[in-house]
This record gives structure tokens, C-alpha cells and sequence, in this order.
């Protein structure tokens, strides 16, 4: 078999395991960025076009 | 997907606009190796496009784009055919599995010979039959009796025509042919012709967009630096930012166990600030100290295996009888270093996470590989993280791999804003991931007529693909190899050709060794070993045609030879080394491959030239070594490419030996370079370079 093949069931494995987002050891915060950052819908980039 | 304003979606790979524009919805990413066009173009020359009116978009970021030609041909072992009463199951279930597994890669050197022979050429056919379906029944007259051509349909008894952009809609209604009658090679209009790549004019004048330049629309973009704990598997014990907390710009510092980030409104401001945080970092567990130690470690398994232990990976004949009675043993050790990849674009992701959903933005061979891993790291679902991939500056591999997207989205997650993290060249090239070094030794003998007669090999590093170790074109009686594991201190990514860039190395350095222990010639020795290879004979005649291989070279420089099979491709070179001057000067390199069927010639020759320029890059230069457990290179000063001034003449020239069966492109120039060179290094100074880089040999 593709070793390849190996990544891709390695993969499906990995899907099938848990996910656990893990916080930072340490968060310095100086400042926030400025007011046009602050959160609001974000418009979908068109796609590239070559 | 749908068309948009003005276009109408034919199948899932083509749609057509109201001023007949054809959009060709490619899958596969475009990192300089013209992927995007060509298979374009495949579609274009089924479909009976005009050239000058095709655009490419690229795909979207979606299980319903799964290559899944490219995934079977990967896990069939490149057995793409199945009888056609299975054929829809089979499809379907590669298509699954591609869904399940996040099959959306660009690799292997795969995409004109997986999705662009059996998917963009199809879906290019179909749509053709449809149109002509659709104008069939609005016309009233026999399908059989239009023909198409430059987009457009004309029916002669009746004197109709019409662009496709006026059936297009009617088309879209047709039943979608699943095997639609493909045009044999004396009717390609487009394939196999130099066809201009649509990709080559934005970056000519700088509107193309690369991941690097991302910038979302209607935000203030944020940029983060980062640093990574300088030996693998060690990580941040302490961090002093107190002076970088102060410094212009910065917004956040992050200290995330593996990694410290400094983000801040510029990039600029944010790498300044990192440098001027402090760090220590824990021990690492690895005995591997230097590059001294990691070949001590290749050796030692070596060693363990001698001549007859390992994995068995070929077995031919009867090694150990046969070598009693040769006339003649040889016996060679070769090593090859760790090589970092070196995209002109670093490694760069652009994040916005909120709202319980992250968007991203990079350059990546892997999109749906991506948008997992960033999911899996902010423990979000798969449908809650969007991959956008623009074009990248550079793959080679190590944007197979997403260890820098996931750490993009671990700092997105931590700023709740956007930010664009961006590697420094010495972060990149330092702490990424690597081509492994490897170590191989070979014994083998002559027979009373010169001939090789046995061929016994073992080495460390077994990766991709698996018959990169092998020469199966050469008729050696009895043959053996092996491989014995070592452990490697960098982390592996694969490089342009992976096991074949170090393989040839070994293989071809061998095959030239034996041919002059034998007194023969480099070039007669191998042919003598092809009498069941056609192809491969055809290439290595070209090849030596092309260099004059028969007249001398002048005083002082010599020609070396070497001829691979990669990727379905097979491919010979001949360099040419002026030694004069005492060190290695490149001033020749011919190249004769046969890819089945070059589907573009002049990008073929591209990918060819590309691959040797690399390849003689990393024999001459490429070194990533060790020093108390890190990489102690840091930029292109220290980490040398090939430069303009060095670059030697290059011939090129195609043979399409087996229109059906499609090599390679991306990859399949790299592997005989190093090998080609070390020959004529041999030739011309009769000095052996088992060792790569060479180039520091003669410093």
C-alpha cells in the first residue's frame, strides 16, 4: 500500500479522536487593536481567480 | 456550489458566463507548478473551449472537491482501472473515503495524471455532450450533425450558431453523461500543445495574492511572530517579556507552551518585540545532540543489520549464494543531510476566531487536512472553521503538513481578532519540518563478463513512495533490500520527490560505481541492464544523444549520468562539471524524460528544469546539521540556494512514450541531478563523492 494511503487512515483515526482547545500558559494583553477589528460579519474573500 | 450573477453552472467542474467565458473549478492548489492551467486546459480540449476565453477559479474549500482520483491512484498503489460494471461503486467508495479523510491534497505529482485525466477531461466531454444535447433539441435537428469549436456550436445543413453562453442554461437541464467518449491524442486540439497559463500574467505584474498578502476585507489586519522552543520536542519553561511589553505596537504577547507570540500592528513591530523577549526552555529527551550523533545512529542500525538483517523491502534471486561466486565485490556507504524546504514564502496563516467559528486564510496542499487540525486545536466542529487557500510561493512539500495553521489558530484563539502570523525566514528554516538525513550501504558484485550480478542494500529512512528505493527497471539477477529504521532528531515532512531525493543519490551513485569497477562504460552499463525496459533504454539513449556522450569532454570537466523512474515518470540527465577552477562548476545539464504524454510540453520542461535546479541545489549546497540538538542554520546566507550566476545551460526534451499512462511533472526532475552530478564529478577528477552537500568538499 501508499504510504500515503497510511497518512489518509491516519487521518480518519485522528477524526475520530476527541478535540480539546487548551488555553495559553500566559497572556500578556498591552491593548486592543483599533475599533474597525472589533467583531462583525465577516464578507467572504472571492475566490481566486487566475 | 453555485454559478453566480451571469453564469451558469454546467457540473461541478465547469461554468459558463453570459460573454462565453469558461470557468474551469479546479481542485487542486497552484504553488508555481502550473497545476491550475493545465488541467484547464484538459478540460478546455474536451470541451472544445476556446483557450483565450478560459478562466480558473479555484475550488472551494469542500468535501464535495475531494481529489478522488488522486486518493484511489494513492491507495489502489496507482491501479486506476476497474472493470466498468464496478466502476460507479468504486468511485463512490474513493469518493467516501476521500470525504472521510479529508482527500483535497496536492501531491505526488499527481494532478494531471489522477484529476485531470479522470475528472477534468470527463467532466469536459460531458459538458460538450450536453451543449450539444441542449442545442440538438432547440435547433430539431440530430445531435450528431453539430459540431463544436472554439466554444461555440454550428450545425452546417441549417447554418445555426451559437456561443456555448446561449446553451448554457439549457445544457445545465441535460442528464449528465457519466462516460462520455474521450478524444484519442491525433485529436487533442489543446493537450500536448504549449498553451499560455493563465496564472503567469498577475504574477508578472504583482495583482496575484498569495496567502502572505491576506488582508480581510473591511478589518485591521494584526501580526504575530513567533518563536518555538529551538530544540524538537522541548518547550518554553520561562519567558521574560517585560522590555517587549513596552515596545511600539504591541498588542499581545503569548507565551502557549510550545510556542511565544507577539502580536502587534505591524509585522515589523511584532518580530522586534520577540526578539527582545527572553526565554528558557526544558531538556530534550533526544540523544541526538549533533549531526555527528545522527549518523551514529544511522551507522549503529546499519551495523545491527549487516548485510542480511533489516525489513526485507525487495528480495530477488539468491543474494548470499550468488556473491561466492562473483568475480568481482563492491561495497559503498553513502549519506545524504537533512535538507530544509525553503519556499520563497514562509510558512503564513491568516485567522479570525469568533463567535465559536474560525476563518483562515493560507497557502496549504492540504485545505481540508487544514480546516481539521485548526478545528481539533480550538476543539470546534469541522463545519465551523472555513479554509480559504490563495496560491502559494512555494510548497515542495512542507504545505503538506499543518502544524503552522494550527498555530495560527491557536493564536487567533487567544486575540478573538484577526491576525496574520507570519514565520521569519530563521523560524522556517530552523524549526520547521525537514527531508531526513539517511545513510545507506550497498554490497554487491560483478560477474566474468562485467556485469552486475548482485545488488544488496540497506538503509534508514523509509518514507514515500515505497518503490523509491528500488531500480526495478535494471535486469539484476539477484538483488536484496532493506531497510533498517533509525531515529530522526528533526521531524519529517516530505520534500519535492521525498525518498527519491536521497535514493537516486544512492542508487545511481552505486550503479556508476559498479559500471566503472566493471571498465564499462556509465552510459553502455545501464543500457546493458534494460533489455526489459523499453521506455527506460528510449530515455537513456535520448539523453546521451542530446549530450554528445560519445566525444570527450574538454580537459578538466567530466559528464555523469543517471537515470530514475519517479512518479510514472522516467527520467535521465547527463551533467556536465568544469573542475578547472578546483570546486564544482555546473555548466551542463541535458534531461530526457517521458511522462506518457506531456499534456503541456513547456510546463513539463518547466517542472523539469525546476526539479534540477533543486536537485543540484541540494547537492551542491543543502545542509541542515545539528548543534546541541538544534538546526544550525538560520537563512539563505548560511542555507545556500543555487544562484543565478551558477545556473548551467539546460536541454530538455520530451518523448510521450504511452499516452495512457500519465507520469509525474512536479517532482520527477529533482532525483537524477545529485547522482548525475557526483558521476561527473567522478569523471573528471576520479574523486568519489559518497556524501552530500559536495560542493564544501573541495572548499
Amino acid at each position: 500500500m501508499h504510504r500515503t494511503a497510511l497518512l489518509v487512515l491516519a487521518t480518519l483515526t485522528l477524526a475520530a479522536c476527541g478535540s480539546k482547545a487548551e488555553a495559553p500558559v500566559e497572556q500578556i494583553v498591552v491593548r486592543q487593536p483599533g475599533p474597525a477589528a472589533t467583531p462583525s460579519p465577516a464578507p467572504t474573500p472571492t475566490a481566486p481567480q487566475t | 456550489m453555485a454559478g453566480g450573477e451571469g453564469e451558469q453552472l454546467i457540473n461541478s467542474w465547469l461554468k459558463i458566463d453570459a460573454d462565453n467565458v469558461v470557468t474551469a473549478i479546479v481542485p487542486h492548489c497552484e504553488m508555481g507548478q502550473g497545476a491550475h492551467s493545465v488541467l484547464a486546459q484538459m478540460l478546455a480540449d474536451e470541451l472544445d473551449a476556446d483557450w483565450s476565453l478560459v478562466k480558473v477559479m479555484q475550488a472551494p474549500t469542500d468535501g464535495s472537491y475531494v481529489v478522488t482520483d488522486t486518493i484511489r491512484m494513492f491507495i489502489a498503489g496507482g491501479t486506476m482501472d476497474a472493470p466498468d460494471w464496478l466502476e460507479p461503486t468504486w468511485n463512490g467508495l474513493f469518493t467516501k473515503i476521500g470525504q472521510l479523510a479529508d482527500g483535497l491534497i496536492t501531491g505526488g505529482s499527481s494532478s494531471i495524471r489522477t484529476t485531470g485525466q479522470h475528472t477534468m477531461r470527463i467532466a469536459g466531454a460531458a459538458a460538450r455532450q450536453m451543449l450539444i444535447g441542449a442545442a440538438a433539441k432547440e435547433w430539431g435537428v440530430p445531435a450528431g450533425e453539430i459540431v463544436t469549436a472554439n466554444s461555440t456550436l454550428s450545425h452546417q445543413a441549417s447554418g445555426k450558431s451559437a456561443p456555448y453562453a446561449q446553451f448554457a442554461a439549457a445544457a445545465a437541464e441535460q442528464d449528465m453523461p457519466q462516460t462520455p467518449q474521450l478524444k484519442a491524442p491525433k485529436d487533442y486540439r489543446l493537450m500536448g500543445t504549449d498553451a499560455p497559463r493563465t496564472d503567469i500574467p498577475a504574477k508578472v505584474d504583482g495583482t496575484a495574492q498569495f496567502g502572505i498578502d491576506t488582508k480581510i476585507p473591511g478589518q485591521t489586519m494584526t501580526y504575530a511572530a513567533v518563536r518555538r522552543a529551538p530544540v524538537p520536542g522541548t518547550k518554553v519553561a520561562k519567558m521574560d517579556a517585560s522590555a517587549a511589553k513596552a515596545m511600539p505596537g504591541v498588542l499581545q504577547i503569548l507565551n502557549r507552551g510550545d510556542f511565544i507570540a507577539v502580536v502587534a500592528d505591524s509585522y515589523w513591530q511584532a518580530q522586534q518585540a520577540l526578539n527582545g523577549i527572553t526565554a528558557e526552555y526544558t531538556t530534550a529527551e533526544s540523544k541526538i545532540r549533533s549531526s555527528a550523533d545522527q549518523s551514529a545512529a544511522f551507522a549503529a542500525a546499519l551495523d545491527a543489520a549487516g548485510e542480511t538483517g533489516g525489513e526485507e523491502v525487495i528480495g530477488k534471486g539468491k543474494v548470499a549464494e550468488a556473491m561466492q561466486v562473483v568475480a568481482k565485490k563492491l561495497s559503498a556507504e553513502y549519506q545524504a543531510p537533512y535538507l530544509a524546504h525553503a519556499p520563497l514564502e514562509p510558512m503564513n496563516a491568516a485567522v479570525w476566531v469568533r463567535d465559536g467559528k474560525c476563518e483562515v486564510w493560507t497557502g496549504t496542499q492540504v485545505p481540508l487536512f487544514a480546516r481539521s487540525a485548526a478545528a481539533k486545536a480550538l476543539g470546534l466542529s469541522k463545519d465551523d472553521v472555513t479554509v480559504h487557500h490563495p496560491i502559494m510561493g512555494g510548497g515542495f512539500g512542507r504545505r503538506l503538513e499543518s502544524d503552522y495553521v494550527v498555530m495560527a489558530a491557536r493564536i487567533g484563539q487567544a486575540t478573538g481578532y484577526p491576525v496574520k502570523m507570519i514565520w521569519s525566514r530563521e523560524e522556517d528554516t530552523q524549526k520547521g519540518l525537514f527531508r531526513p538525513a539517511d545513510m545507506s550501504r550497498f554490497t554487491g558484485g560483478l560477474d566474468a563478463k562485467g556485469r552486475l550480478a548482485v545488488y544488496n542494500n540497506v538503509f534508514t529512512q523509509r518514507h514515500d513512495p515505497a518503490e523509491a528505493c528500488d531500480c526495478a527497471f535494471y535486469d539484476i539477477p539477484h538483488k536484496s533490500i532493506r531497510v533498517a529504521e533509525a531515529p530522526l532528531h528533526l521531524p519529517f515532512a516530505a520534500f519535492r520527490s521525498v525518498d527519491h531525493s536521497q535514493q537516486a543519490f544512492f542508487i545511481e551513485s552505486f550503479i556508476d560505481e559498479a559500471a566503472h569497477a566493471a571498465g564499462r562504460d556509465p552510459v553502455e552499463f545501464r543500457l546493458g541492464m534494460l533489455g526489459n525496459s523499453p521506455r527506460h533504454k528510449a530515455v537513456l539513449e535520448k539523453v546521451a544523444a542530446m549530450a554528445n556522450w560519445s566525444t570527450k569532454p574538454a580537459a578538466g570537466r567530466g559528464r555523469g549520468v543517471a537515470l530514475t523512474q519517479s512518479f510514472g515518470s522516467i527520467v535521465a540527465e547527463v551533467v556536465e562539471v568544469d573542475m578547472t577552477g578546483g570546486t564544482p562548476k555546473v555548466t551542463n545539464v541535458w534531461c530526457a524524460a517521458d511522462p506518457g504524454y506531456a499534456m503541456n510540453p513547456d510546463g513539463f520542461r518547466n517542472q523539469m528544469e525546476g526539479g534540477i535546479v533543486m536537485g543540484l541545489t541540494a547537492a551542491l549546497y543543502g545542509e541542515i546539521s545539528l548543534k546541541d540538538g538544534a538546526v544550525e542554520q538560520s537563512n539563505f546566507h548560511d542555507y545556500q540556494m543555487m544562484r543565478l550566476n551558477e545556473c548551467p545551460a539546460i536541454a530538455v526534451e520530451i518523448i510521450n512514450g504511452d499516452h495512457q499512462k500519465l507520469g509525474g511533472a512536479g517532482e520527477p526532475g529533482l532525483p537524477p541531478a545529485a547522482p548525475a552530478l557526483a558521476n561527473a564529478i567522478f569523471a573528471a577528477s576520479g574523486e568519489r563523492i559518497r556524501t552530500m552537500p559536495m560542493a564544501k568538499q573541495f572548499a
